[in-house]
């Protein structure tokens, strides 16, 4: 299975592909006032526009650095109403990828409750690295404007 | 894999130095290029800071619809005889090469038939595809503008090896079924239509060739 491989500061992550849909470039990011400090803003993907996270933020608290290698991972994802859409990942050193048995996936039993994403490990000879549950990432992002689930809008009936 | 940029080992002990490669490494990966020394300091390239401008220029890139590309294409090989664009599908071409002398052969007046040219070190049939299917022969005005396009196109069949001069080469095309035209029956119907289908290529109708054909004729007119 292939993963790619990115950093956040020092600490190496990996996902896996095959949501991912397009590795772009750093872009000008519309920002939107009253969202949380780790919604880096929108852009213009396509024609579609794309809320992106910026994943150091959420995870280490502190924002990615503006380097050459700092890009935006667009995956796709199922909203809570089935309705396919696309969310952009900001993240460091997006430079490799790698192929990976399915064997190398393990869970420590772990489960966060801010961080349900977090759970899953990829082992390595001499190292662990964490990996981002795509299924479960979009799903930490419900207080967002962009991504509000359905269920939030009071329903009369 | 601690490296600082200012080593350049590969330029100093790897490949790249100047009395020669003496790295231990090599023994191992063989060039610098499969190295991780090498490898990072190509990343470390990338922990440079934005240029001013680049995150405009990528998000005016970005918005851009991104332009379907035809499934099911077909690749033709284009090129010129004479006036006139023809294509032959790019399974049959074994390769293109420059110009090389023609040694004709005595006693074959035919003009289909060129001579023989050495290719690798093989002789093989050079055949004139102008006269084979009755091409008029290129504007003298056009004929001086220079020879520095012409190549050799070599092109095989179930073993047959056949080499035509061609007066310009422009390459593999890509053309999708749907985008080929009928040849108009006023055409097809005369004896030396070797068209099957007309394409459009830029400003130009292309020909492309009905191989089936062509291939038989050229054995016949060999023999």
């Amino acid at each position: 299975m292939l993963v790619l491989i990115f950093y956040l500061g020092d600490t190496m992550y990996t996902m896996k592909c095959d949501r991912v849909r397009e590795i772009a470039p750093m872009v000008k990011l519309k920002q939107v006032p009253h969202t949380p400090d780790y919604f880096a803003g929108l852009f213009n993907y396509r024609g579609v526009v794309v809320p992106v996270v910026d994943l150091r933020q959420l995870i280490q608290g502190c924002p990615c650095r503006m380097r050459l290698s700092t890009r935006i991972i667009l995956v796709d994802y199922l909203r809570e109403d089935q309705t396919p859409a696309v969310i952009g990942l900001m993240a460091e050193r997006v430079t490799d990828a790698a192929r990976k048995s399915q064997d190398a996936f393990v869970s420590p039993g772990l489960t966060m409750q801010d961080a349900p994403y977090l759970g899953g490990f990829i082992m390595e000879e001499n190292e662990m690295i964490q990996y981002i549950d795509l299924d479960l990432l979009p799903k930490a992002f419900r207080f967002l404007p962009m991504l509000e689930g359905r269920h939030d809008v009071p329903v009369k009936d | 894999m601690e490296t600082r940029q200012e080593e350049r080992c590969w330029k100093r002990i790897g490949v790249w130095a100047k009395d020669g490669p003496r790295c231990p490494e090599l023994e191992r990966v063989i060039h610098c290029r499969n190295c991780e020394v090498f490898t990072q300091a190509g990343r470390n390239l990338l922990e440079r800071d934005l240029p001013n401008e680049y995150k405009e220029e990528w998000g005016q890139v970005l918005l851009e619809k991104k332009k379907e590309e035809p499934t099911g294409t077909f690749p033709v090989v284009t090129f010129r005889i004479e006036e006139e664009w023809l294509a032959l599908p790019a399974r049959f071409f074994a390769e293109i090469i420059d110009t090389v002398p023609i040694h004709t052969v005595p006693h074959r007046k035919r003009p289909v038939l060129k001579g023989v040219v050495n290719v690798h070190g093989e002789i093989q049939l050079c055949i004139s595809l102008g006269h084979l299917i009755e091409l008029e022969a290129e504007s003298p005005e056009r004929e001086k503008m220079g020879r520095r396009q012409e190549r050799m196109m070599v092109v095989s069949k179930d073993g047959d090896v056949w080499v035509f001069p061609v007066k310009e080469i422009h390459g593999i095309h890509h053309i999708h079924p749907g985008l080929f035209q009928n040849v108009p029956a006023t055409v097809a119907k005369s004896k030396s239509s070797f068209t099957k289908r007309i394409f459009n290529w830029e400003d130009r109708h292309v020909a492309l060739l009905d191989d089936e054909l062509l291939f038989y004729s050229l054995k016949r007119s060999v023999q």
